[in-house]
């Protein structure tokens, strides 16, 4: 689609965009930072001709701190995400992530709610939000509802959000217990190249007995993805080689990777087995 | 069917500018284009190469991938801004003393991305010159160069 067709709607604040959402549901795609949409129109595959610019509101950024949760507005941007101490202190993966994000100018630009709602399955803070039991806030006119972010994702590109919703906020549970994060992302390049595999564990241990876990994965699915099997038989069990074997076994019959341009099947599953093993076998 | 054109004003350079073009038309191809400031490169024009780097509100942004539409009312200083009619920025005089540059198509964004670097951090060490330059893609100088470019700046700056 050339620029000169497309139709943009300069949102002043929030009530405008929800209410023009409203009126015309389905009618109209966001532009946040427009890391993504920019590169698609460039490359001829943005197909949506009406858009309402949201940069630049400020009731849609912005850090909240609160006593029991964070308050992420879907259009901070990574670098804001990295600046923020308190997100460093208790969130490292989510810090992580947005490091491995692009460059310092896509950091500058790019927002997380745009990372989320662009649905890669590759995309580097998805898996993080996941291990972090993440939720997430859509906002219409006549609603403001939150949903686990686990729970968001259905399949390629498929998302539980309605056409006069528009994401607004991502929540992040603190919490007071001792945690351990594990972050990592595998890819060609450092800074830069997508994901061929990524993982996000946190987790709660009690001498050597796991307590509690969440795994989150990118690009080994359709879409990021918990895997609550694997985390299951490791919860309440103390944590062994034989333990860690099954887990694996658990692992890869729940991920199935996809083919790409990046990568192939059998690699991305070695890598993710591998990521969860190194990490697993450390913590005995 | 063509969208409409919008009156677009920002502070390029120091000066007052407006423009009326179409909301989605890229910052770059304004400032190439419409105003004439070739100093700003496109390489890749999908974010990856940083030729095209440009300050926004003092920010470091890829200007191929910014609609013009989310300039409006923004301080915009490119490449152009960097030397006085007298006397060049002292980055691109490292850059120079250096061989920082052979074809010079990724020097403008190298600059402004160690200007990016070196206002928040003026001495930084290797690896952080390779980090916050790893959005900047080279094809002639190996890069060695760049980075001996960048230390000669650094020091420059804390000299004065
Ligand atoms: C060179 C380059 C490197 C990159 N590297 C990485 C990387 O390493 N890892 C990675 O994960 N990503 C990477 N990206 C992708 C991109 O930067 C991110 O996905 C970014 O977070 C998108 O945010 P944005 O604000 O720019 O989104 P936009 O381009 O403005 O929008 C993206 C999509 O999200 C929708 N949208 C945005 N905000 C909202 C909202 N609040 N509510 C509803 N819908 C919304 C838009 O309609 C659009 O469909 C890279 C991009 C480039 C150009
Ligand atoms: S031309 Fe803009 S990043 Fe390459
Ligand atoms: S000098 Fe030619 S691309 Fe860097």
């Amino acid at each position: 689609m050339h620029i000169s067709s497309i139709n943009v709607y300069d949102a002043k604040n929030i009530h405008d965009v929800l209410n023009l959402l409203d009126k015309e549901p389905g009618r109209w795609s966001i532009l946040a930072g427009g890391t993504d949409i920019m590169v698609q129109l460039d490359l001829g595959t943005w197909q949506a001709p009406n858009l309402i610019n949201i940069w630049g509101i400020s009731d849609l950024s912005g850090i909240r701190i609160n006593k029991n949760e964070i308050e992420i507005g879907a259009l901070s941007t990574f670098s804001e995400i990295i600046n923020h101490p308190i997100i460093k202190k208790e969130f490292p993966m989510l810090i992580e992530a947005a490091m491995l994000t692009g460059s310092i100018a896509i950091q500058n630009r790019g927002t997380i709610g745009g990372n989320i709602m662009n649905a890669s399955p590759a995309a580097d803070t998805p898996p993080a939000l996941l291990a972090y039991g993440a939720e997430i806030e859509l906002t219409s006119k006549n609603e403001v509802r939150r949903l686990f972010y686990k729970d968001f994702h259905i399949n390629y590109k498929l998302m539980r959000i309605n056409q006069d919703e528009i994401l607004t906020k991502i929540i992040l549970p603190r919490t007071s217990n001792k945690t351990i994060d594990f972050y990592q992302k595998v890819g060609t390049r450092a800074a830069h190249s997508i994901s061929k595999a990524c993982i996000a564990v946190r987790l709660t241990m009690d001498k050597k007995t796991i307590t509690d876990i969440k795994i989150g994965l990118g690009a080994v699915a359709p879409m990021p993805i918990r895997v609550y099997m694997t985390e299951d038989l490791l919860k309440g069990n103390k944590l062994s080689m034989d333990l860690i074997d099954q887990a694996i076994l658990q692992i890869a019959s729940e991920i199935h990777p996809i083919d790409d341009i990046r990568s192939n099947k059998a690699y991305r599953l070695r890598v993710a087995i591998n990521l969860l093993r190194n990490f697993l076998k450390g913590l005995l | 069917m063509n969208t409409q054109k919008i009156k677009i004003q920002f502070t390029l350079n120091n000066q007052e500018t407006i423009i009326t073009t179409y909301p989605m038309k890229r910052l770059i191809d304004v400032l190439r284009d419409d105003l004439h400031l070739t100093g700003t490169k496109e390489g890749c024009g999908e974010g990856e190469c940083g030729a095209c780097a440009v300050f926004i509100n003092g920010e470091l942004v890829n200007s191929c991938l910014v609609p013009i539409i989310q300039v409006d009312g923004t301080i915009v200083s490119t490449i152009e801004n960097f030397a006085s009619d007298f006397e060049l920025d002292r980055i691109q005089e490292s850059f120079i003393n250096n061989n920082g540059a052979q074809c010079g198509i990724c020097t403008p964004g190298m600059i402004l991305a160690s200007s990016a670097l070196l206002m928040k951090n003026a001495n930084p060490n290797e690896q952080e010159i390779r980090t916050n330059l790893a959005g900047n893609l080279c094809r002639c100088t190996g890069y060695n160069k760049i980075l001996d470019s960048v230390k000669e700046a650094s020091k420059l700056i804390r000299k004065k």
